[in-house]
């Protein structure tokens, strides 16, 4: 029976005061800290150290795209946060989309803006084999890598013999491990504790105190989030996001209408992706994952609707959105505030997202709060490019 | 290009009769050069057409086409077929009423029995899709043959458009409101790039390509009624004059049709029309509506919802939403009329295209403060029309509105016979009483009851009242031209005239007594500036109220509900947000501490019962529904269900069917995911997998089917943390 003056009444009173409500604390609570990386059934080998390490070594080799120019790396760079700081990903051609952070990839049930990946693994095939990332077929991919012995090694060690030729039936199994490698190493790429998590650690003994690791500002900000501006109902939990896709109707840069169907989009390809959960190439392909990628279905709000990011790397991978469109953090709360230029082509004039009206100060506690939610790093000793980002030289065979 | 005649000339689409073509002619190669330089835009670029001109002030557009000499032509409904010369005179071409520019297309859409009629020679066959894969048609509104003898369809009901050739049946778009979908496709032209399609509820045209590929929309979406250059509001028919690649589009919802020319290769691409914002466009309403108790209802069109007002507030204030577009149940296709039930404690709705009737129940709570609430709303049961006709012994006919006599609610149909039932949707019964003889098919165009019990049937020439005895007749034809809502006042009758934009009082001879709305001037005819006024009208629809109360009205043509006093003055103009009252009542009060502390209770109770896990529900139809989890349910987590439904005496229940759902009514979804229901034994099922993606309420609702085709609704609010 809530009605919208009521629930303002409601997180009102929650948030008066200088002590944290009950709710207030609980919701808090609910934020932090990340959790271990969640197991993958999908693929057996997502916690082999030598598939991770084979892995590494793909996700740097600028030679398994087709001009050689192009690593997952161009796009995923260590010191951005595994993203580009570009609107538009470019890896061959500028892409469709912005690049996002794969730090903490590994908690997500979907991957990329669309969801049109259901693990880590199948996501690692994607821009292989999409012409405006690195432009190869499934089967130049296995070629590839078994023409340069160096791969080739590492590959037959871990996996097996590698396929003889582009029509051997193993061709895609090989597709597949390749992915699972990439996978293995990408799930190494996960944020340590951030302030924010370290406050928490506080919080649980009973002190709510601000420190100068995480002041006032900040407090105040995690307070609105979680409050008057329920930020939380989408990004909730540890990562941060629901891990599920929202239409929030972000203009586009020249204030065009979408033509991005986005998770329609994204349900489509992955019916259609033989690495999917519940494919041939799956380890569990009767699993949880498995099951919910054949339940998955669109409904009337599927169209235009982007995956809810995970705020824990946002302040080191701007700019924002599925366009890139948004510049800044303050821009993304400048937008949640009055939400002007959102594009509304449904005929409700109701909404659960409503403009925040918020004051400068209470943006700004806002944007605090989100640079708080910023982890370390994680290591370059084990995350960078192996081979310490020299340039990759070009076979002769790539040449011709 | 609704209807138009399409041959295959040289090879080519183009349509006509006699002397009159509509659609493209391509077959000189000069045009055909011409188009293709005139869509050389870029692909998305959203200005392919620059608004040229308006021909305003037609009161019926029905159809639009092109003479041999790039005349416009219009088939005007009621001012029969009008040709606009070059310096803009119209000339009558034919007298009486003109639906169609052309009188023997080989192609022509059948809304009313769902086929598409394609003449070949001497042999007709009738396209219905039922051997399809995609399913068979929904009430097409248009169909036409391409210059490479493709058929395409606009699958109105369907939102979609169907591409049929020789190989192959391909769906083009689904549902929604964004570029390349539709929700009501309308009109079909072609360009050189391929199909343009008119969609009346997305108000716009959708450019496809020759493989029914998406290239763009065109044409922004009117935001308020009345806006023009470039702005399109309800489109219908469209058609191409091949020499200038002009088009003209039929909007009979704002008496126009609108010319477009093809932007030139160096004309600048003009700022475009700000997009609908934040704020949407304004809700369009349907033209029926209805008050019980306190409660106002009426539907959304485009999203296919329910509307609610509370009229405790002057103006009445919105306090619903339910519904939505979509096959199951609890979602609707097309309503096309609703009923308040007369304590306001539920609402009817009639879904023609969808083939149901459903009841929603309003829970409100007459202490909390008139606000929106989400959650009011809760469909309790439903029954496929065509069963209420069977039961009721009814041809199959559509049907057209509700009404409430006492505890009976009623079913008119379009050829005005009546099925009634009870509150709890027992067994349809057909209404005995003595009906007129017709003349003719028009449809029944409404229904009530006056205060007596009687029914009153308003047909396009006049009221029938069934009584006891012999049914009375009042002819409107004196006092109305196109009425489209009749209520009983006293001893006289209310009726509404669409071309007229009246609301007048009439007498049992069907003379008229006052005005309560007079029909503009006719230098004011058609000025929509005037129309928006408070109590002024534009294509007015359905009436409620009346007797010695006030008067209700669908004021269709200027998307919102008005209410006339007993004594006709103007007394309230609402929509959903922008309303205004002569006397307004104070706003609503803010909650107490009591509506707050009552809220908190409830949100613990859901709480409780989703870290439960299971739960017991009784069934309309007796006994109960248990469901468990085996244990809390997650956020964000997948999990299954059990369920077990019992009849009164705890045996498990036979011959049913289970469906379940769980939504966010105030977020507008539900999962996303379609859960697995797998029978286990006799009135079990395993439901799998549910996933609760978001925090907040949901409402989990579980549909029981029975053999007779009616559905039962046992629901619960779960609190996921």
């Amino acid at each position: 029976m809530i009605g919208a003056p009521l629930l303002v009444a409601m997180l009102v009173a929650c948030t008066a005061g200088e002590d944290l409500s009950p709710s207030i604390r609980a919701r808090l609570l609910k934020l932090g800290p990340l959790p271990a990386v969640p197991q993958d059934p999908t693929n057996r080998y997502s916690d082999d150290p030598k598939a991770a390490e084979f892995g590494r070594v793909l996700f740097y080799d600028k030679r398994l795209s087709k001009n050689n120019e192009v690593s997952c790396a161009t796009c995923h760079q260590p010191d951005r946060a595994f993203s580009d700081g570009q609107p538009l990903a470019k890896g061959i051609e500028v892409g469709t989309r912005h690049t996002p952070s794969i730090l903490n990839a590994a908690y997500q049930r979907w991957l990329t803006w669309d969801g049109s990946a259901d693990s880590l693994w199948s996501q690692a095939l994607h821009p292989f084999t999409n012409p405006r990332e690195m432009g190869l077929t499934h089967q130049e991919l296995v070629g590839r890598v078994a023409s340069i012995p160096e791969l080739r090694i590492n590959y037959e060690k871990i996996f097996g013999p590698m396929p003889q030729g582009q029509d051997d039936p193993r061709v895609m199994t090989a597709c597949a491990n390749l992915g699972k490698a990439i996978a293995a190493f990408e799930r190494r790429l996960v944020t340590g504790p951030a302030p924010f998590d370290r406050w928490l650690a506080q919080l649980r003994t009973g002190n709510e105190a601000p420190t100068d690791f995480f002041n006032a500002a900040s407090k105040r900000g995690a307070i609105l989030f979680v409050g008057k501006a329920d930020c939380v109902r989408c990004h909730a939990g540890p990562t941060l996001s629901d891990g599920e896709f929202h239409l929030i109707g972000v203009p586009q840069a020249d204030g065009a209408a979408p033509t991005d169907r986005g998770r329609l989009q994204g349900i489509e390809k992955i019916r259609k992706d033989p690495f999917n959960a519940a494919g041939s190439h799956s380890d569990a392909p009767e699993g949880s994952q498995a099951k919910i990628t054949r339940s998955t279905a669109p409904e009337g709000t599927t169209w235009g609707s982007f995956r809810t990011p995970s705020l824990r790397t946002a302040a080191a991978s701007p700019p924002f959105m599925h366009l890139g469109q948004l510049a800044s953090l303050e821009a993304v709360i400048d937008f949640y505030n009055t939400l002007q230029g959102a594009t509304n082509l449904d005929h409700h004039s109701e909404t659960v997202l409503q403009p925040l009206n918020f004051t400068a100060q209470e943006q700004a506690d806002l944007v605090s709060f989100l640079n708080s939610l910023q982890g370390s790093l994680p290591k370059q000793s084990e995350t960078g490019d192996p081979k310490g980002g020299a340039p990759q030289e070009t076979s002769q065979s790539d040449k011709k | 290009m609704h209807g138009l005649l399409c041959n295959r000339k040289n090879g080519v689409a183009c349509a006509g009769v006699g002397d009159y073509r509509c659609g493209m002619r391509l077959h000189h190669r000069r045009h055909l050069v011409a188009l293709i330089l005139a869509f050389a835009a870029p692909a998305l670029a959203q200005q392919p057409y620059v608004f040229e001109t308006t021909i305003a002030g037609v009161a019926e557009p029905m159809e639009v086409g092109f003479d041999s000499q790039g005349r416009l032509l219009i088939a005007a409904g009621r001012e029969g077929l009008i040709r606009i010369e070059p310096d803009g005179s119209r000339t009558s071409l034919a007298p009486g009423r003109v639906d169609r520019v052309t009188r023997d297309s080989t192609v022509v859409a059948d809304r009313v029995h769902h086929h598409v009629a394609v003449q070949r020679g001497a042999t007709q066959n009738l396209v219905t899709g039922a051997a399809w894969p995609c399913g068979r048609l929904l009430a097409p509104e248009a169909a036409a043959v391409d210059p490479s003898g493709v058929l395409w369809i606009a699958d109105t009901g369907n939102a979609r458009v169907i591409r049929v050739d020789q190989d192959d049946i391909r769906v083009c778009g689904e549902r929604g409101f964004f570029p390349g979908q539709f929700v009501a496709p309308s009109g079909i032209a072609f360009d050189s790039g391929g199909p343009l399609i008119t969609d009346r509820l997305n108000h716009r045209v959708t450019r496809l390509d020759w493989q029914g590929g998406f290239r763009d929309i065109f044409g922004f979406h009117a935001v308020r009624p009345r806006e023009g250059e470039g702005r399109i509001h309800y489109p219908t028919s469209i058609a191409m004059e091949s020499a200038s690649g002009r088009i003209a589009i039929a909007e009979p919802f704002e008496r126009r049709v609108q010319i477009f020319r093809p932007r030139g290769a160096a004309e600048p691409i003009q700022p475009a029309p700000p997009m609908p914002s934040k704020d949407g466009v304004n809700s369009h309403f349907g033209e029926d509506l209805s008050v019980g108790g306190d409660v106002v209802a009426a539907w959304e069109p485009e999203s296919g919802c329910v509307v609610v007002w509370d009229s405790r507030n002057n103006p009445p204030a919105h306090v619903a939403t339910f519904g939505g577009t979509g096959d199951r149940p609890g979602v609707f296709r097309q309503p096309v009329s609703v009923l308040c039930e007369s304590d306001g404690s539920a609402v009817w709705v009639l879904d023609e295209l969808g083939d149901r009737l459903e009841r929603w129940e309003l829970r409100r709570d007459p202490k909390a403060p008139v606000q929106f609430d989400s959650f009011m709303a809760r469909l309790s049961e439903g029954i496929p029309l065509r069963v209420a006709r069977n039961e009721a012994g009814i041809p199959e006919v559509a049907g057209c509105d509700l009404v409430q006599d006492g505890q009976r609610i009623g079913v008119a149909f379009v050829d005005g016979s009546v099925a009634w039932t009870t509150q709890s949707l027992g067994t349809f019964q057909r209404d005995a009483r003595a009906a007129r003889p017709r003349n003719g098919s028009d449809p029944l165009r409404a229904a009530s009851v006056d205060a007596q019990g009687r029914l009153l049937l308003l047909w396009n020439n006049g009221i029938e009242r069934r009584d006891s005895g012999q049914a009375l007749f009042v002819p409107l034809t004196m006092v109305a031209v196109d009425p489209r809502g009749a209520v009983a006042a006293g001893d006289h009758f209310i009726v509404s005239d669409a071309a007229k934009d009246s609301l007048l009082r009439v007498n049992a001879q069907g003379e008229e007594m006052s005005a309560v709305v007079a029909p503009r001037e006719q230098s004011q005819r058609f000025n929509g500036l005037e129309a928006v006024k408070d109590g002024e009208l534009w294509l007015p629809g359905r009436l409620a109220g009346g007797g010695t109360g006030p008067i209700w009205i669908s004021d269709y043509g200027n998307h919102r509900l008005q209410r006339f006093g007993a004594d006709g003055a103007w007394q309230a103009t609402f929509t959903l947000s922008k309303s205004r009252a002569k006397d307004k009542s104070p706003p609503s009060l803010a909650p107490s501490a009591e509506d707050i502390a009552r809220e908190q209770s409830l949100r613990q109770r859901n709480r409780d019962l989703a870290l439960e896990g299971s739960g017991s529900l009784p069934l309309l139809s007796g006994g109960q529904l248990k469901w468990t989890t085996g244990g809390a349910i997650p956020r964000g987590e997948p999990f299954a269900m059990q369920v077990t439904a019992v009849d009164a005496a705890g045996a498990p229940l036979q011959n049913v069917s289970l469906l379940v759902d769980c939504t966010m009514p105030h977020h507008g979804h539900g999962m996303n995911v379609q859960p697995v229901i797998t029978p286990t034994s006799t009135g079990c099922w395993k439901v799998e997998p549910m996933l609760l993606h978001m925090p907040g309420r949901w409402e989990l609702a579980f549909d029981l089917a029975w053999p007779d085709g009616r559905i039962r609704r046992s629901q619960c609010s779960l609190e996921i943390e």
